[in-house]
């Protein structure tokens, strides 16, 4: 079992400890990390926590790893379409596991997406997670969801053409 | 990103809570974010039925036996004494194989100078292992991975692995696809490795290859290949005893056409009648699901494609594996909540089949399914962690 969770600060230092790391840590992110968005771990449950969050909202997700070329590919379109179209919800979520959450970040960071909405798999059984997304979805990625504000949503396996992601986008956005 | 950042903080605020003690538990914390590396288990049958079995850890690989068919195992023997950062994954397992002698081979993954570098060992009886050496002669420089371990009666060990270090040819090809590297070893002059080569370009990176040995000798390779317009369907391709490697020609025709990674490798098992049987998943314009077909004549035709396992099931990483006239299909199913290992039987080469049954589930994190044989029976060898390592047998108990 692994977890991303900071709890893993409390199992092993004193609480004192803990709440001076803490503060540090605050005013780290507030100086050197000022763009920086923190990589949440993706568990039993995140997918409809996701949604909730994003009531009444339309949102693209696209999921995708490390080792996927193809997904990596993709990343200047997403991030350019981030920036011209500001009213999307980007979330992007690596397939990865926990360990290679620094290799996610820096890929994320490279590609200016560290501002969107980031998750990593973060639970021992991945095909679990993958059932809560789309129980018809085998794991094959890059895979995107483009869902409507109503939460109707398509989802699509492998790169996508770049104006058919835009027409898409226009398509939940109305 | 918690580590970075923590680290960070001691070269910003020089904090004094002896750093050295601090940052190696933060570097403990951080080797347990790696998923359990222990249920990327493989074993076989050495020639006395005798069950050898690489056992993994987090920071090492160790091989022990089991006389009574997987009931009890030994104490296991550590195959290097320095630490390893063990890396395997579903689609990266290691593998072991045994001689008529006894002797024992082992491939498996650890973090090295590239991530998940492919290792070689073997030992004389199975106490002690020579120390693990690279197999890719470009393992230092280049990334490769999801390595295949064949070990043949004709005392060879063949390696077969996906290679990126002809990365500046693809990328004028677009890109998305890589290399098949290989080569071989007699088990009576172990030692340096020779010198690998390129048998197969534009294969699919991520899908693991299968290969087998055909009655006549030659070697065998089924590997998901990216086709035109990035069809990704299945090929064959044959290297001789003399090593000509053939060209690669195309047995699936199901038109999957994507530009991502399907994780989704093909299987192969060629029986001593010389018939090929085959697995694959696909998610093709003309075909969809987990498929099974056969050939009677050294791969050129095939069967019409069985469909196997109930679609609704998320039906995928089948294995297959014939012995004599009996051939046994597994794979895994996922119902939300438990992964199934189901299987069919086949007594006449593939012809016709039994219904399906379960063979073991478990509601947590698992391996792919492997079937392995002693040459009597064969055996689904199967590993989750909450019902631990698991040997069943595949026949149904009413099958003449």
């Amino acid at each position: 079992m692994f977890t991303l969770d900071e709890n893993l600060f409390i199992m092993k230092f004193p609480k004192i400890i803990v709440a001076l790391l803490f503060a540090a840590l605050q005013a780290t992110s507030l100086t050197a990390h000022a763009d920086s968005a923190k990589l949440k771990p993706f568990t039993s449950g995140s997918y409809r926590q996701l949604l909730d969050a994003y009531t009444d909202k339309p949102l693209v997700l696209m999921i995708w790893s490390v080792n996927c070329t193809s997904c990596r590919k993709k990343m200047p379109v997403m991030s350019e379409l981030r920036q011209r179209m500001p009213e999307v919800n980007l979330i992007m979520l690596a397939t990865d596991d926990a360990s290679a959450s620094e290799q996610v970040d820096s890929i994320l960071t490279e590609h200016k997406l560290k501002q969107t909405d980031n998750w990593i798999f973060a639970d021992a059984n991945p095909q679990k997670l993958r059932y809560e997304i789309d129980p018809k979805w085998y794991g094959e990625v890059p895979r995107t969801y483009f869902i409507d504000k109503n939460h109707q949503r398509i989802g699509i396996s492998g790169s996508i053409p770049d104006e058919k992601i835009e027409a898409m986008i226009k398509t939940i956005l109305n | 990103m918690l580590i970075p950042r923590v680290l960070l903080l001691f070269c910003l605020f020089g904090l004094n809570l002896h750093p050295t003690f601090t940052i190696y538990s933060w570097s403990n914390e951080f080797e347990k974010l790696r998923p359990e590396q222990k249920i990327f288990t493989a074993a076989a049958f050495g020639p006395d039925g005798k069950l050898w079995r690489i056992l993994p850890s987090q920071q090492s690989v160790s091989v022990d036996y089991s006389t009574d068919y997987g009931k009890t195992f030994s104490t296991a023997a550590r195959i290097h004494l320095a630490d390893q950062s063990i890396h395997l994954w579903d689609e990266n397992p290691p593998s072991i194989a045994v001689d008529r002698k006894g002797g024992v081979y082992v491939l498996y993954f650890a973090d090295d100078k590239q991530s998940s570098t492919s290792f070689f060992s073997y030992s004389g009886d199975g106490t002690q292992f020579s120390t693990p050496t690279k197999i890719s002669s470009a393992a230092d420089s280049w990334y490769h991975y999801q390595t295949e371990m064949l070990l043949d009666t004709g005392g060879q060990v063949h390696f077969l692995w996906h290679d990126l270090r002809d990365r500046i040819e693809y990328k004028k090809l677009g890109g998305g696809d890589l290399s098949l590297y290989y080569t071989a070893i007699k088990t009576d002059t172990l030692g340096k490795l020779p010198e690998d080569k390129r048998v197969a370009k534009n294969i699919c990176s991520c899908c693991r290859t299968a290969m087998d040995k055909d009655k006549d000798g030659s070697l065998i390779i089924l590997a998901r290949f990216v086709y035109t317009d990035n069809i990704r369907d299945h090929g064959l391709l044959r290297i001789s005893q003399n090593k000509q490697t053939s060209e690669p020609w195309r047995v699936t025709f199901d038109d999957w056409q994507i530009e991502g990674c399907p994780a989704h490798g093909p299987a192969l098992s060629i029986g001593q009648d010389g018939r090929y049987h085959i697995t694959w998943f696909t998610q093709g314009e003309k075909r969809s699901g987990l498929f099974y077909a056969s050939s009677n004549d050294q791969g050129k035709h095939f069967s019409s494609p069985m469909q196997i396992g109930d679609p609704d099931k998320l039906p995928g990483r089948a294995d297959v594996l014939a012995l004599n006239k009996e051939v046994a299909l597994v794979w895994k199913v996922f119902d939300g909540i438990k992964t199934r290992i189901e299987s069919m039987y086949s007594m006449d080469s593939g012809m016709q089949w039994s219904p399906i049954r379960t063979l073991a589930e478990s509601s947590s994190q698992s391996a792919h399914p492997a079937l392995i044989t002693d040459g009597k029976q064969i055996y689904l060898s199967w590993n989750s962690l909450d019902t631990g390592y698991m040997l069943v047998p595949v026949k149904p108990a009413d099958t003449q």
